[in-house]
């Protein structure tokens, strides 16, 4: 996503905006996040000086076209006389999706109430709309109105968001007959989804999970096995021309590899990764998760050491630890997970957001119930 | 997109490269000055919230 901030095209924007990048791992980041609630990564927004208003706000990868369209709003919602009721009703549902998904829902259905179809912002907010009922967890409305909505849509991303936001509202619920039928309509745009160039590899590897899950909730494992094997070769000819591209890659092979699939089949590639991003300690707690995930619970020890010494932050050093703790718990090491869980808490308390800091905080307490110390 | 719960944060990760390249003049990580810059020159911020996991 950063690379595509690079692009030339985006050059004549420059003078538009101030422009202002902020690393989710940065304490001093921590009042924007609170007061802005960015609940994703990435997440862009348009923030309005005055009194420090949301004009427009996307979670998520964008494509070229998302990212200029995004701006042309972030500009046109800035200089505010130029907007429609509608055009309001689009920027009150960004300006609460990260907070109150229902609210902008209703928000964005205001939206399309107050609009003629040929409303330049229509599909946006269609799209919006779908975001927002899956982000409240709406998984029937949500996936009906994509199903709905996709068919009419020009097939552009917008058209592939909207779909990947059904799916998972489908992939979310369990088996229903509304959630069948709706798969019927769904799954045939999601394929088609996948033969379009436009369709940006997030996209891709959303569909591809979610046939996945959605396949492994039918109880057809055969199916999962064959979309999973699908996105791995895809991504096996992919060469990567950046670190970003490299990480890129690393996540989508464990991302699915945690739906369904044996963890040997990408460690390969995750230890390439490792010894070509030397000062990268993600790539080590990639690797890490999937050495233990195979069992090699030896490696994954020392893949967390590695990143450990690689400079991470309290996010980072409160992960490596809870794995290390894990591979140390499984190989009957209870004290010495004790110890690693015991620093991994200590570095959650120096998480900068709230959220990241009491789901680790959580979750840590609660492997230290189940770690219990061997009596003495 | 990279929703932060933790099964999700403990397996994606992004970007890793900077803004160096980019045609956009990017202030890193300082939000109040982003906010009088602004003032000063009349614009919209545009945020982006990114990981370097």
């Amino acid at each position: 996503m950063r690379d595509l901030l690079a692009h030339a095209d985006l050059a004549r924007y420059a003078g538009q905006f101030v422009w202002l990048e902020l690393s989710y791992d940065e304490e001093g980041n921590r009042a924007f996040m609170t007061k802005f609630g960015a609940s994703a990564t990435p997440t862009f927004f348009v923030v309005d000086f005055h009194d420090e208003h949301v004009i427009a706000m996307q979670p998520g990868v964008m494509s070229l076209a998302e990212v200029t369209q995004f701006l042309d709003r972030g500009t046109s919602g800035f200089i505010a006389k130029t907007q429609t009721p509608a055009d309001i009703a689009l920027t009150r549902g960004d300006a609460v999706l990260a907070d109150k998904p229902a609210e902008a829902a209703k928000a964005y259905q205001e939206a399309l109430r107050l609009t003629p179809d040929n409303w330049p912002h229509r599909e946006l907010t269609e799209a919006s709309l779908v975001q927002a009922l899956q982000d409240s967890s709406q998984w029937q409305q949500c996936a009906e109105t994509s199903a709905i909505d996709a068919a009419a849509m020009k097939r552009d991303v917008i058209f592939v968001r909207t779909v990947v936001g059904g799916m998972w509202c489908l992939a979310s619920t369990d088996p229903a007959p509304w959630a069948e039928a709706t798969l019927h309509k769904l799954q045939p745009l999601a394929e088609e989804a996948l033969t379009l160039p436009t369709t940006v590899r997030d996209h891709r590897d959303a569909i591809y999970r979610t046939l996945m899950f959605i396949s492994i909730n039918r109880k057809d494992n055969a199916a999962a096995a064959k979309w999973g094997g699908r996105w791995l070769a895809e991504l096996d000819a992919i060469k990567p021309r950046s670190d970003d591209e490299r990480s890129a890659l690393d996540i989508a092979r464990v991302e699915n590899i945690q739906v369904y699939g044996d963890p040997e089949r990408i460690l390969p590639a995750l230890i390439e990764s490792e010894r070509a991003m030397a000062h990268n300690y993600i790539a080590s707690l990639r690797l890490a998760q999937m050495e233990k995930a195979a069992k090699h619970y030896d490696e994954a020890i020392a893949a967390c050491d590695r990143g450990l010494a690689r400079a991470p932050g309290a996010n980072g050093r409160a992960w490596l630890l809870q794995i290390k703790a894990d591979a140390l718990k499984s190989k009957g090491k209870v004290l010495e997970a004790r110890q690693a869980l015991e620093q991994a808490l200590q570095a959650a308390q120096e998480i900068p957001t709230q959220m990241g800091r009491d789901m680790n905080i959580s979750m840590i307490q609660n492997m230290l119930k189940t770690t219990e110390e061997p009596p003495k | 997109m990279k929703r932060l719960c933790l099964s999700s944060l403990l397996l994606m990760v992004v970007v890793s490269a900077n803004a160096a390249t980019s045609n956009l003049p990017f202030i890193n990580d300082d939000y109040p000055k982003a906010l009088a810059a602004a003032q000063q020159r009349n614009l919209p911020i545009f945020v982006e919230v990114w990981a370097p996991w």
